[in-house]
């Protein structure tokens, strides 16, 4: 639908015309984009007045057939006591009768709108000879249902139909859902299908053999395009298009098999991410058309790679996609797969986690699992993608809870934002999706990356409430005696700029290490910073050393298990902060270094503001463009990974605790290396020597001023120019793939 | 009986929440010959006699509470708590925190509690398995039988009749801290499609709080699967859109602060005309006979005319109310549970040893104030920048080797006798008239350490790290000076917390 602004759009006289606009907020341009002019509001005093943009026909008087009245009795005007202000909130459309359908033109020579068909009965209609039958019966092997019609000598081999609806007047330009009840297309139109009639159908999961119609049908104009509205008597089922001529014979048939790829569907992150071509809609039907034919077995003779879904429990609340009694039927009848909690019986479940074990257990004994093939495990907020649906071609030897490629929306409008990649191999993460055998363990070879996205997970845009985004665990969640632990000895690497940040970044550390310190001196007045070093820790109790100096050498020359890179700015607010870090560490023996979110803080309006700063570094970009390059960022990381561990190319060096032993033994660089790269040198070189290093958003720490977020291309110049490196580099790191 | 609800203050009166829980069973309390009256909580501290032997502490969750609590039980009278939300047994969120502190403070005192529905009853058991708890219905309104038979009849006609097919929400629609409201409407209400599939055309009427309408709400509401009308809540329009609806949706999500909600929202659609779907976590067990858990359930019901609130089954539905929105039911067993509980012993508190109140974070003046009319003493911590006449307060030395305890007369004829000696008038640094100061060194608290000041603008990451060490060695500051005081800490915003000062406080009060 175009956004267009009027020319004489008149922003104050919309303010104080219609008075809800300033209660949401909104600056009143968007408010009209968005919601003013579907709602057929005035852009201004002198505008034309206008009708709702709400997809109406466009009747030819010449040639329409007289209208007929829908039969059922208007419902009466209901009186709802208004409040004293003038107008509801959002106020009705001019003319806009809720009681009665959008105006359309019935045709009375078409079969009664409001009654449901049979396939067979909708095969039965008259054909044009132009028409096949293929969708009708691919809808009908989707369901396991006999095929409604013969297979014409005319068919073209497209299962879904959708060839008549991609090329001239029938085309459907574009196609998303208006609302989670509704999708709409705009239809190119045009004197070819004048007056044909469009029609959708839609079955309910319980029923897939009855069809109802769904909405009403469109008249095409003679000049398009069209604008017009499906509504859905399910959100996810598929959708069969009807184009009927004139004649009354069927002209054309497609099969919209997974609407819910479309943009503002379930899967609508699955569709933009799996996009390939620059036509959104080609896309959308050679996806359709792909994935049918993998549902059907027509790409090979495996049995569906995927037996079973399992969902984690913890922490769910009923309101996410996986647990919709539409989704769940959705799931049982198209694909025979149920889904079933991963948490024991004995597991201490909440009163809510309770009530989601008890609705899945009444679902699951009507379909159980299957024996042998692939279980998807999902957090709570995730639902599976339908490549992992309908693939036959998953491999069967993949071990258990290997960590799989996964899509993330946004949870309140499904918007596509992310796709990532983990590292390649098993996963323990509960907040991420994992896939593989039951009962099979990780062999010695490397497993090969999965090709397609398991799950969408469905995320909050923005962080939460401030205090849950400072401490994601309660400290008075711990035993009320614990005492902050200690870990050490530890060498800690200090970067200093301020002194009265230092002393007191100094202060915490001590009571939470036994540490030795050397100091890099990168404020302007050195001597207050060596007082203060002094008053601390002694003098003699810290050593200094030049900005320089290579942290190799520095990790030389110490005697610890570890090393802690650390900068003033930071702020380690937690006092369990370095013990979890060393437990990350500690986790397996090939990772090199750890760390955690950063939180920067900037006040805005007098108020402070957190919000997440840094979270480890990840490949961004390759081009071969002029010489093969290599691209590193710091994006946003929580809404993809608000609460993991994951494999990042780097750790950034304010805050990353190292084995001394590893960093000690990496190779001396062969010239200088700049400071904005230093370390994903470092990251690289131990990534190289068959390292890893791990972040979890899970453990949070502050950072004091703007924290910049960088994006290096070729950081650490001509070393690492070798392709054949790269994949090492990926299968071991957490790839992030924006969507927007 | 003299039963007082102390209320946190005098407009509260006036509030829904009071007159359902509390006006409708006060007739019936009389009637059996005792009081019942509400008191806002600084009048109750502030009495010179009691208006009450039973005090049920309702919505005050700041350090009153726990002064007041601890005066009345010296008296002698019971003190019980009304829990309306679970705010505090999802230890690990940190939004909570500072009311978590204030539940372990209070149930470690308080004589019984009371709360709604049986769900919130077994988890404060499970919290606190030694206190008597109650579960008191929040009570019902009756109806005009005649007037509500005629309505359900009228709108189911009308109903298949016109094949639209109203539906109604309403209530809050926001909450800082949960997804609920128009969230939990928006997450459930593709179930609401199939009404297509039947033949009917839905249409929606939504009625919430305007401060809701932000603009990821609206962009949920404009994206609903059924079309919808959006008004703001009042009273009479709930009334009307309940009797206008065919049914009232009612979906509940599962978190913890969810299922232990008042069964309130049903009862008010049952009383008012309408069917309840209610999906997702199943909170109206109690009403399960008039509840629908499945959409296709009641459409099958509506085409034959057996819905299950219908001029039929009104009596079954009376007695079930009767049953558990009794007005005189409530007030009878709530006295009788009353009367069972044993009175604490009065006691002398607080006895020789001054009360002293540490605020923590963002002093509130009326708490500050409330505390000084007690008699009792306020203090500042470092991490306040309020401009109050506090009684005590710390000034840090920046390399850690003092601290000037800086006192007012009141504070200082409080002080151990073996420390008030050493309080001379002192200056401040910044000048103005001298103040009564007690400087300690590293040698009276060898665990001195700076306590830096609010930096300005304020900065959360700072006050997060310095909060807990500097409200520990204040209270050790204040334990020393004033030989082991009656402390509390006054605080209001999470995620701050003293364990240090809630471990001096866990002593229980019971005698």
């Amino acid at each position: 639908m175009s956004t267009a602004l009027p020319a004489a759009f008149d922003p104050e006289w919309y303010l104080a015309t219609y008075p809800d606009v300033a209660l949401t907020g909104m600056d009143p341009v968007e408010h009209y984009q968005r919601f003013g002019r579907m709602l057929g509001r005035q852009p201004s005093a002198d505008a034309p007045r206008s009708r709702p943009v709400l997809p109406h026909l466009q009747p030819d008087t010449a040639t329409a057939k007289p209208v007929t009245p829908a039969t059922a009795s208007a419902a009466p005007e209901l009186a709802i006591p208004r409040p004293s202000r003038p107008g509801p909130i959002i106020d009705r459309p001019a003319g806009f009768n809720a009681a009665a359908s959008i105006p359309g033109t019935l045709l009375s020579n078409v079969t009664e709108r409001t009654k449901p068909l049979t396939l067979a009965h909708l095969a039965d209609t008259p054909q044009a000879e132009s028409a096949t039958p293929a969708a009708l019966n691919t809808y009908a092997k989707l369901f396991g249902l006999p095929a409604p019609a013969k297979s014409s000598a005319r068919a073209s081999g497209n299962l879904t139909g959708f060839e008549p609806f991609q090329t001239g007047a029938l085309r459907i330009e574009s196609l998303w859902y208006e609302t989670t009840g509704t999708l709409r297309l705009r239809i190119a139109g045009g004197e070819d299908s004048a007056a044909w009639v469009l029609s959708a159908f839609q079955a309910v999961p319980d029923s897939p053999d009855v069809l109802h119609p769904a909405g009403e049908s469109l008249v095409l104009p003679a000049e398009g395009p069209a604008l017009w509205d499906i509504a859905l008597v399910h959100p996810m089922m598929p959708v069969l298009v009807q184009a009927t001529g004139p004649d009354g014979m069927v002209q054309a048939t497609a099969l919209l098999a997974f609407p819910s790829l479309l943009p503002g569907g379930l899967h609508g992150a699955e569709g933009k991410a799996l996009q390939r071509t620059s036509n959104p809609m080609d896309s959308l039907w050679s996806l359709t058309e792909m994935l049918v034919r993998e549902k059907l077995g027509k790409t090979g003779a495996n049995a569906p790679s995927l037996a079973g879904i399992r969902v984690s429990l913890r922490g769910a609340t009923g309101a996410e996609p996986i647990f919709a009694a539409p989704t769940l039927d959705w799931l049982d009848t198209l694909f025979g797969l149920s889904v079933t909690p991963i948490d024991d019986a004995e597991d201490a479940l909440t009163q809510g986690e309770a009530a989601l074990r008890d609705l899945l257990g009444e679902r699951a004994p009507a379909r159980p699992q299957g024996d042998a093939g692939l279980i998807l495990t999902l957090p709570g907020d995730g639902l599976p993608t339908l490549s992992a649906l309908v693939s036959r071609r998953l491999d069967n030897d993949l071990p258990e809870n290997s960590a799989a490629p996964y899509l993330v929306a946004e949870d309140a409008n499904l918007r596509p934002r992310w796709m990532v990649s983990p590292a390649v191999g098993p996963t323990s993460d509960p907040s991420q999706p994992s896939i593989g055998t039951p009962g099979l363990a990780a062999s010695a070879t490397e497993a090969a990356a999965l090709p397609v996205p398991v799950a969408v997970l469905f995320r909050p845009r923005n962080p939460p409430h401030p205090t849950r985004l400072l401490l994601p665990v309660a400290p008075d969640a711990l035993a009320q005696d614990t005492k902050p632990s200690k870990i050490g000895p530890l060498l800690v690497v200090l970067t200093a700029h301020d002194p009265a940040r230092m002393e007191e970044l100094l202060r915490s550390v001590q009571t939470m290490a036994q540490a030795d310190f050397v100091v890099r001196l990168a404020g302007v007045d050195k001597a207050a910073l060596r007082a203060s070093l002094n008053r601390i820790l002694g003098n003699g109790g810290w050593r200094e050393t030049g900005l320089e100096t290579d942290l190799r050498s520095l990790a030389g020359e110490g005697d610890t298990e570890l090393l802690l890179t650390l900068d003033d700015r930071v702020v380690l607010y937690d006092p369990q902060t370095l013990v979890s870090l060393k437990a990350l560490i500690d986790r397996t023996p090939d990772t090199a270094s750890a760390s955690c979110l950063l939180l920067a803080e900037r006040v805005v309006k007098k108020a402070a503001v957190l919000s997440p700063a840094v979270g480890g570094l990840f490949p961004a970009r390759v081009s071969f463009a002029t010489s093969p390059s290599l691209g590193f960022h710091e994006p946003d990381t929580f809404q993809p990974l608000p609460s993991a561990d994951y494999a990042v190319v780097a750790n950034a060096l304010p805050l990353s605790l190292w084995r001394r032993d590893v960093l000690a033994a990496l190779p001396t660089p062969d010239g200088p290396v700049p400071d904005h790269a230093a370390d994903i040198h470092l990251g690289l070189d131990a990534l190289d020597a068959g390292y890893r290093h791990l972040c979890s958003s899970k453990i949070r720490a502050g950072y004091l001023g703007e924290y910049v977020r960088r994006d290096e291309i070729d950081p650490v110049g001509t070393q690492y120019l070798r392709p054949a490196l790269w994949e090492a580099i990926f299968r071991r790191v957490t790839v992030l793939r924006e969507l927007f | 009986m003299r039963i007082v609800v102390i209320i946190p203050n005098a407009e509260w009166q006036s509030t829904a929440g009071v007159r359902i829980r509390y006006e409708r069973i006060r007739p019936w309390i009389e009637a059996e010959g005792h009081s019942f009256t509400l008191q806002p909580i600084d009048e109750a501290m502030a009495a010179s006699e009691r208006a009450g032997d039973i005090y049920l502490i309702s919505k005050c969750h700041d350090v009153r509470s726990q002064l007041l609590t601890r005066q009345l039980r010296a008296e002698g009278c019971a003190v019980g708590i009304d829990f309306f939300d679970d705010y505090y047994s999802q230890k690990q969120d940190a939004a909570f925190m500072h009311l978590r502190a204030w539940f372990r403070m209070m149930t470690a005192q308080v004589d019984f509690g009371l709360c709604s529905t049986p769900n919130m009853r077994d988890r404060l058991a499970r919290l606190v398995p030694d206190l008597p708890l109650l579960v008191m219905n929040d009570p019902a309104i009756g109806w005009d039988d005649t007037a509500l038979a005629e309505g359900l009849r009228a709108v189911a006609q009308r109903t298949r009749a016109s094949k639209v097919l109203d539906i109604g929400w309403f209530g809050i629609g926001d909450n800082p801290y949960f997804s609920l409201g128009l969230e939990d409407l928006h997450a459930f209400s593709g179930q609401l499609l199939q009404i297509r599939a039947r033949g009917y055309q839905p249409r929606l009427r939504i009625l919430t709080n305007r401060r809701a309408l932000d603009t990821r709400r609206l962009e949920m509401i404009a994206r609903l699967p059924v079309p919808s009308l959006v008004e703001e809540w009042s009273e009479e329009a709930e009334t009307a859109l309940i009797a206008d609806s065919l049914f009232c949706f009612l979906p509940v999500n599962g978190q913890e602060f969810s299922t232990v909600k008042s069964l309130n929202r049903a009862v008010s659609v049952l009383a008012g005309g309408s069917q309840v779907l209610s999906t997702g976590f199943p909170l109206y067990d109690t009403l399960a006979p008039f509840i629908y858990r499945d959409l296709g359930e009641l459409l099958d019901h509506l085409d034959a005319d057996t819905l299950r609130v219908r001029p039929q089954t009104l009596p079954d539905l009376g007695a079930l109310m009767e049953q558990i929105g009794s007005a005189q039911v409530e007030a009878k067993r709530l006295t009788a549970f009353l009367e069972t509980l044993p009175r604490p012993r009065p006691h002398d508190w607080p006895g020789q040893k001054p009360v002293i109140v540490l605020q923590g974070s963002r002093p509130q003046g009326e708490i500050h104030k409330q505390v000084q009319r007690q008699g009792y003493l306020s203090a500042a911590s470092p991490r306040t920048t309020a401009k109050l006449a506090f009684d005590l307060s710390a000034r840090s030395d920046p390399d850690g080797r003092f601290v000037d305890v800086v006192l007012r007369d009141r504070s200082v004829s409080r002080l151990a006798e073996n420390w008030r000696g050493r309080v001379a008038k002192v200056s401040p640094p910044a000048g103005g008239d001298p103040a009564p100061t007690l400087r300690l060194t590293q040698d009276d608290l060898p665990g001195l350490r700076p306590m830096l000041r609010v930096s300005a603008p304020r900065r959360e990451l700072e006050e997060q790290s310095r909060y807990r060490p500097d409200m520990a060695l204040m209270a050790e500051i204040i334990t020393l000076i004033f030989d082991r005081p009656h402390l509390f800490l006054s605080e209001a915003n999470s995620p701050y917390w003293s364990p240090e000062i809630e471990a001096q406080r866990s002593d229980r009060a019971h005698v």
